[in-house]
């Protein structure tokens, strides 16, 4: 199977060197999406110490993930990812309005870094399927990134890793409008 | 690990003789773990942790039987879960006695950071979900420091916890087997100090002290662990016992680790379901597949990359079939058996020969039929390929075969079930038994075929085309003409699309084809909704934003225009992902009917809104060089936005049959 879930990789980027940093607050479905993608068979030949799946290439195509978990302090260590990343996917429970701002905050000090300036910003509006979920209009509203970024592509997708909608979807937002540009 | 490990980190000579260098190093010699403990040996590897007074004072808390579990984890013992589990297990929240134990029976502690991690890593099987990692390297640094009285870390253990963090992450950059494949370049040295400097100077300052003074010795600690790593990788614990696990089964084992990991603390209830589709590689009932690994396994298949094929192949094997559907004993039981329903369709009638005919005529050889396995199997997909290189929908190419007079239908008896078609070419016209077994349908026909209708759409061709030529037969009345449709199996990663002709002979037949058909691709093929509810800001040129803003033509001509592409989907994907799709990824049907009604609704706006944007769109773009670009954007989007319309028209007509069935049943 891992087979064929590299093409698929293969399929969707082509032949361009990504590298695509997937990050989210806790319990937001990172690993979710990842397992709903297959992703993780990639990794499962020589398994390295260290985190289930925070790491997956393939080919030209590397996704590094990572929790912005309950440790504030580790999270500066994110910038050990930042050179060269391609693509940022921010992962936001939907459902989870407690958390939403805390979200975005995390959000806005990523993207904000120098080295993520070029980066093209995919938000997965994840868990869809909750009750109460807040549609990617809204959540976009509430991000506010129509105001705050000017210069860098950003799109807000609604997903639901449990049946995949939104997933493929925003794979290939990625790979259209990351064509021909350098990194 | 080697001798400069040993020699580097001379710290080792303190540690107590069970666990000595060797045992460390993982020399395959001494067996990392004790098969089968005696429970005595467990209360006198306690009774030496008890003993120690210093870990007695420091874990005066600690219940006998979190000591115990511990020490059977570090011996390997712990049975309750796989070993390949424990560190997540530990990791838990609910599990922070049992780590505490954990951690303190690695002391002595080294007094290097690098080495601790080592040591830790040589007693557990280290992977795990992040989290987990944090909480067990937290409490690692919690009594290293206490133990350690490092002249740079002090009692920091958050700075401490940082930096065996920032290891742990620097370890898969560099060893990652699957990273070095890959051209982007690895962290260096000077990247790996800066960035876990910068964390830790914002660490202190968030805690009012200053690293300042520690700085170069720490710089120079971390270079040093740099250069260890980079030669010598974290070595991940193997148990050298038993069962040496395969590749295959280790997979599996990999797979499993998530399900327990967490009891359901990270994925919440969503856990449960999705560890119902890691088992699916397990047989969970007689008809739903074997696994798909044995599947990809078999390196005799030439065609193993092209998973669309995978029904086929194991059809051809007498494999079992997965089953593609929600089976909703409601609906399914009551109707799925009868001939000539939505859910049943099994009829002899003809498909388009044309290009079969052209493509050689090995096929015709009376010996075909024992030559399914070699190259019959071939030939068969070489008459697939040929139909292909059709790149719109409904392109009216697709009915050549019903235009043509030189058409060469052939006899074949088409069966519509349980989300698949299944095509049996016949030699002639004989009877085949209404009720013929698979088996003895394979045996009839040279050439057999099946396909997962998953998105498929078909189509009556005569709603279409209405051509004079059909009146020379009997009359005009339904039962009297014959009727042709079209099938349209969408393209696949791998594979042009498919399209293939049928005449039936009546009219009537072809339509209850068309509703079976799309009946069963409407009901396993997921609604496309999240390419319509995105947002973003990219720009095609009728954004709210451009019509309202007056920019005069120079800026329009340099604005940055997006292509618009329709955005590939789970469904296109679906069989590469999945081989199939699985029951739990379905709607139940009547839910499916209300999620399409909705989506009709919703696509239909967008459609008006689409034209609306049009002439504005002309409006505003008509003097500037992008204008082209501009209408090609329009015009892409417009055909995949009624693309998607007339599928899903189809979609909800032949689900909504379903209602009449039940009804005209009861």
């Amino acid at each position: 199977m891992g087979n064929s879930v590299s093409k698929t990789l293969g399929k969707i980027f082509g032949s361009r060197e990504m590298k695509i940093l997937m990050l989210g607050l806790d319990n937001a479905g990172k690993t979710t999406i990842l397992y709903k993608l297959k992703l993780d068979q990639i990794k499962t030949f020589a398994p390295t110490v260290g985190f289930i799946v925070e790491t997956v290439s393939y080919k030209n195509v590397k996704f590094n993930m990572w929790d912005v978990a309950g440790q504030e302090r580790l999270r500066p260590l994110w910038r050990h990812y930042f050179p060269a990343t391609t693509a940022l996917i921010f992962v936001i429970d939907s459902g989870d309005i407690d958390r939403l701002n805390e979200a975005k905050e995390e959000l806005y000090s990523i993207i904000s870094e120098k080295e993520m300036e070029n980066v093209v910003l995919l938000v997965w509006a994840n868990k869809q399927d909750m009750k109460n979920a807040k549609n990617p209009r809204e959540i976009s509203d509430f991000l506010q990134l129509g105001q705050n970024l000017r210069n860098q592509l950003w799109c807000v997708i609604g997903s639901n890793a449990l049946t995949g909608q939104g997933l493929v979807e925003g794979l290939s937002w990625i790979s259209n409008n990351t064509k021909g540009r350098k990194n | 690990m080697s001798k400069e490990v040993i020699e580097e980190e001379n710290h080792l000579t303190v540690t107590p003789d069970r666990r000595n260098v060797s045992e460390l190093s993982g020399a395959p010699s001494s067996p990392l773990m004790i098969e089968s403990p005696k429970m005595v040996n467990i209360h006198q590897f306690m009774t030496d942790q008890l003993d120690d007074s210093e870990v007695e004072s420091q874990m005066p808390s600690l219940k006998n039987s979190d000591m115990m579990i511990a020490a059977e984890i570090i011996q390997g013992t712990y049975d309750a879960i796989d070993f390949k589990a424990y560190a997540n297990f530990m990791g838990a929240q609910h599990n922070s006695q049992i780590l505490t134990a954990f951690i303190s029976m690695l002391k002595p502690f080294p007094n290097s950071l690098l080495l601790s991690l080592r040591a830790l890593v040589s007693k557990i099987y280290f992977i795990a979900e992040a989290q987990n990692i944090d909480r067990i390297l937290e409490e690692l640094s919690k009594q290293w420091v206490d133990h350690c009285n490092s002249p740079v870390w002090h009692n920091h253990y958050k700075l401490c916890h940082i930096v065996l963090f920032s290891l742990l992450i620097l370890n898969s950059d560099l060893h990652n087997d699957e990273n070095s494949r890959i051209n982007i370049p690895k962290f260096t040295c000077n990247n790996f100090v800066e960035n876990t400097l910068f964390a830790l100077r914002k660490e202190a300052r968030v805690n009012n002290y200053s690293i300042e003074e520690e700085e170069p010795l720490i710089m120079e600690e971390l270079t040093s662990y740099y250069s260890s790593l980079r030669t010598e990788a974290l070595q991940l614990l193997i148990k050298l016992s038993s069962k040496l696990a395969s590749k295959h089964n280790s997979r599996l084992l990999l797979r499993t680790e998530s399900k327990l990991s967490n009891g359901g603390r990270q994925l919440g209830k969503r856990n449960s379901k999705f560890s119902l589709r890691s088992e699916t590689l397990t047989p969970v009932d007689s008809s739903s597949s074997s696994t798909y690994n044995s599947l990809y396994s078999e390196s005799t298949l030439a065609l193993k990359h092209e998973s669309h094929f995978t029904s086929n192949w194991r059809f051809h094997h007498n494999e079992p079939l997965s089953k593609l559907y929600r089976y909703e004993p409601d609906i399914d039981k009551v109707l799925s058996k009868k001939n000539g329903s939505l859910f049943y369709m099994d009829y002899s009638i003809k498909i388009s020969d044309k290009d079969m005919s052209q493509s050689g005529n090995t096929n015709e050889k009376p010996q075909a039929t024992n030559d399914k396995h070699g190259n019959g199997r071939l030939d068969l997909f070489r008459w697939l390929k040929k139909t292909k290189n059709i790149t719109n929908f409904r392109e009216k190419k697709s009915v050549a075969a019903f235009l043509e007079d030189n058409t060469k239908w052939v006899h074949a008896r088409v069966r519509v079930f349980e989300g698949r078609i299944y095509i049996f070419k016949l030699k002639d016209s004989s009877r085949i038994p209404e009720n013929a077994t698979m088996e003895y349908l394979k045996k009839q026909s040279p050439k057999y075929i099946v396909f997962n209708l998953v998105e498929a759409l078909a189509f009556v061709v005569q709603d279409n085309i209405v051509q004079c030529s059909q009146n020379k037969n009997l009359g005009t009345q339904h039962e009297h003409v014959s009727g042709n449709f079209t099938l349209t199996i969408p393209t696949r990663l791998y594979q042009e699309k498919v399209v293939l002709e049928f005449q039936t002979s009546t009219l009537r037949q072809a339509e209850m084809y068309v509703n079976s058909i799309n009946f069963w691709a409407a009901r396993q093929a997921p609604v496309p909704k999240a390419q319509f509810e995105l947002v973003s800001n990219e720009e095609y040129g009728w954004s709210d934003k451009l019509f309202t803003s007056n920019y005069d033509v120079e800026k329009l001509d340099s604005m940055y225009l997006s292509a618009w592409k329709p955005l590939l989907s789970i469904g296109a994907l679906y069989e590469a992902l999945y081989g199939d799709m699985t029951e739990e990824d379905q709607l139940e049907l009547f839910s499916k009917i209300s999620e399409l009604e909705t989506f009709a609704e919703e696509i239909q706006f967008r459609i008006d809104r689409h034209n609306n944007n049009k002439s504005r769109a002309i409006a505003l773009w008509r003097d500037s060089k992008q204008f082209d670009a501009v209408m090609s954007n329009w015009n892409t989007k417009y055909l995949y936005l009624n693309t998607i319309n007339e599928r899903n028209k189809a979609y909800l007509k032949s689900l909504r049959m379903v209602r009449t069935e039940l009804g005209e049943d009861t």
